[in-house]
Order: structure tokens, then sequence, then C-alpha cells
């Protein structure tokens, strides 16, 4: 005999609550309305069992920590930028997206997680910002541009897949060892082309046939080009503008219309 | 992997309620959320070795308070 929550129960009623326990744990993980990656948050992720087609959903870290770093204060300075002891800046370097078609080339951190290491990240929906110019009184559009949020789905698919990779990284003063990841992005489709119309990219994201040979195929760079090259059609996906304060609200997907904005084409 | 089914409303000490019927596998929990607060209670309908139901958080911690939702829930859905 067990106790679940102080009540005597058989072993197998007690097995049957602990494995509710994890599913709620993994539907708990996905119900997060939104995940910012400058937070550098954890995020839930598909990651391959080693040696089976099988997977593991586990939290990673968003943000792509490179083994070489030493410690967290190496990795805040990665991150935010630093003046070294000449005075000279170091720019901030945002790892929370792999650029695909650059990912690959020799060098790059990114390389070795692209071709061992690649995991999904799990969706609902993602967040981009429209830069519109208004039109000034001269008749010109300004040079400042007002920025419009987007909330971008897959109708019909409640959750779907974005290419990830992977890297574990080890503090090498407090011995912490965390997982990960990068959102592998893609050139922009018809539709981001319009919403994220300030840098044409997106994340690249997978059908489930793509999903699968993402985590579990042996790809070849050849392989994984032609993955990143092929971004989702515009037709499988949908946008509505919502709230300018998204980001403070309990629902941050909620619909808001703005009158004075042209709708994208869908 | 849990699965939303489908959902209903309570009204618990004057708040309203959301109550998601999930089912994982055989089993069926229920996740109750109050849109005007953060926060989500998992709770379901277990059996102890006396073979009598009882209501539990998931996980566990919050036994009364699963009885007293428990109770509403089995209200709303008794046939």
């Amino acid at each position: 005999m067990c106790y679940y929550n102080g009540v005597k129960v058989t072993r197998s009623e007690f097995i049957r609550l602990k494995q509710l326990e994890k599913a709620i744990a993994k539907l708990d993980l996905l119900n997060r309305p939104m995940i910012i990656g400058f937070d550098y948050s954890q995020a839930p992720v598909l990651k391959r069992i080693d040696g089976k087609e099988d997977f593991e959903i586990t939290q990673m870290e968003w943000g792509f920590i490179p083994p070489y770093l030493r410690n967290r204060e190496a990795v805040v300075k990665f991150r935010n930028g630093y003046k070294d002891a000449n005075g000279k800046f170091h720019p901030p370097i945002t790892t929370l997206n792999a650029v695909g078609e650059e990912m690959l080339q020799p060098g790059k951190m990114y390389r070795d997680a692209a071709l061992n290491r690649r995991c999904l990240v799990l969706s609902t929906g993602f967040y981009e910002w429209r830069h519109v110019h208004p039109i000034g009184k001269q008749g010109k559009p300004l040079k400042t541009a007002v920025k419009y949020p987007y909330h971008i789905v897959l109708p019909g698919q409640e959750l779907f897949f974005m290419a990830g990779i992977w890297q574990s990284w080890t503090d090498k003063d407090s011995g912490e060892t965390v997982e990960t990841f990068a959102i592998v992005t893609t050139a922009a489709n018809k539709l981001m082309q319009q919403i994220h119309n300030s840098k044409m990219r997106m994340p690249l994201i997978l059908t489930e046939d793509q999903a699968w040979e993402w985590l579990f195929g042996d790809l070849s760079e050849e392989d994984i080009k032609r993955i990143v090259a092929a971004p989702i059609a515009s037709e499988l996906m949908s946008a509505y503008t919502i709230a300018k304060d998204f980001r403070a609200m309990n629902d941050p997907a909620t619909p808001f219309e703005y009158p004075e904005l042209t709708p994208v084409e869908m | 992997m849990a699965n939303q089914d489908t959902s209903f409303e309570i009204i618990y000490e004057q708040h309203t309620l959301t109550v998601d019927i999930i089912r994982s596998g055989k089993s069926v929990v229920y996740k109750i959320t109050n849109a005007k607060k953060p926060g989500v209670f998992f709770i379901t309908r277990a059996m102890d070795a006396e073979k009598h139901y009882f209501w539990t958080s998931i996980p566990e911690g919050r036994l009364d308070l699963a009885a007293r939702m428990g109770a509403l829930i089995e209200e709303k859905i008794k046939p």
C-alpha cells in the first residue's frame, strides 16, 4: 500500500496517479501562453532519446550557449555585451535563433548541433511585429515606423513544431549543467514577408513528416539545407493583430483590431 | 500525452471557474482555472484502498480543496 495526498491507495492506483502527474506536467508546460526569448526562460522541447526512435519532452533554456563559455558571468557578458580591460566594447550576441542557411558553415558555433543535436520546439503560435511607415503631411512615408504585433498560428493545428538545435553546457566553476537551444530560422514566406517585414525571416516550421526526419533522420548537410530551404506555405498559416501591450496580458493572443491598418494578404 | 476534451463552468465562492476535461490514457483530469487570476489547479477522481472514490489534487498537496471542487464538478456532470 502507498499514500497519495494522505489517502491510502493501492500500488497500481499510486502508479496511475504518478503517471498522471507526469502527463499534467507536460501539459502545463505546453499551456504557457507566451515565452519571451529575451527572458532566456525555459521552454518545452522534444529531444531524441539516444539510439532510439523515441523522444522525451524536456525543458531547455532558450538561448544557445556555446561550450567555450566558462561560467555564467561569461554567458551574461556574451548575451549583454561588455567592455574589455582596454575599454573596447564587445557587442551582445543573440543566440535565440540560428540562421538556417548559415548554421552549417565551417566555424559556426551551431554547426555541430545542427548535424548531431536537432530538436523540436513545441509551439501553439508565435508573435512578430509588422513595421508600417505612416504617410506624412507631404505625402511621403515617415522614417519612423509604427509597429503592430501579430499572433501567427497554424489553423487546425493546436500544436506545431519548430526546428531547433540544442547544446548541453556546463558552468566550469559551479558544475551546473543546462541544456540550451536555438530556434532555426528560414526565409519568410509570402505571409511572413508582410508581417516580419523588417527582417524577412521566420521560424523553420516543420510538417509532421519533416519533424520526424529532423528528430530521427540521419541527415546529411544537403538534407538539412533542403529542409531549411523549404519554408512552410503561407496557405497553412494564419495571422491576426493583437494588443500592443500583449506581453502584460493574461491571454496575449486575444485579437485586437487596428482600424488604420491595411490587412495582410493571406 | 494528455488531450484536452471539453469544458464547462462552476461557481466556487462567488468566482466563476472554468473546468477543462482532459483525458490521459484511461484517466480523466479536471483542469480548473480562474480567468481573473493566474494559475491552474488539476484534480482527478481516485480510488482508495477500500475501493471508495475520492478527489485528489495532481500533484499531491491540496486534498481538501480537491474534494470541494470535485463535489461541484460531480454536481455539474452527473447524468
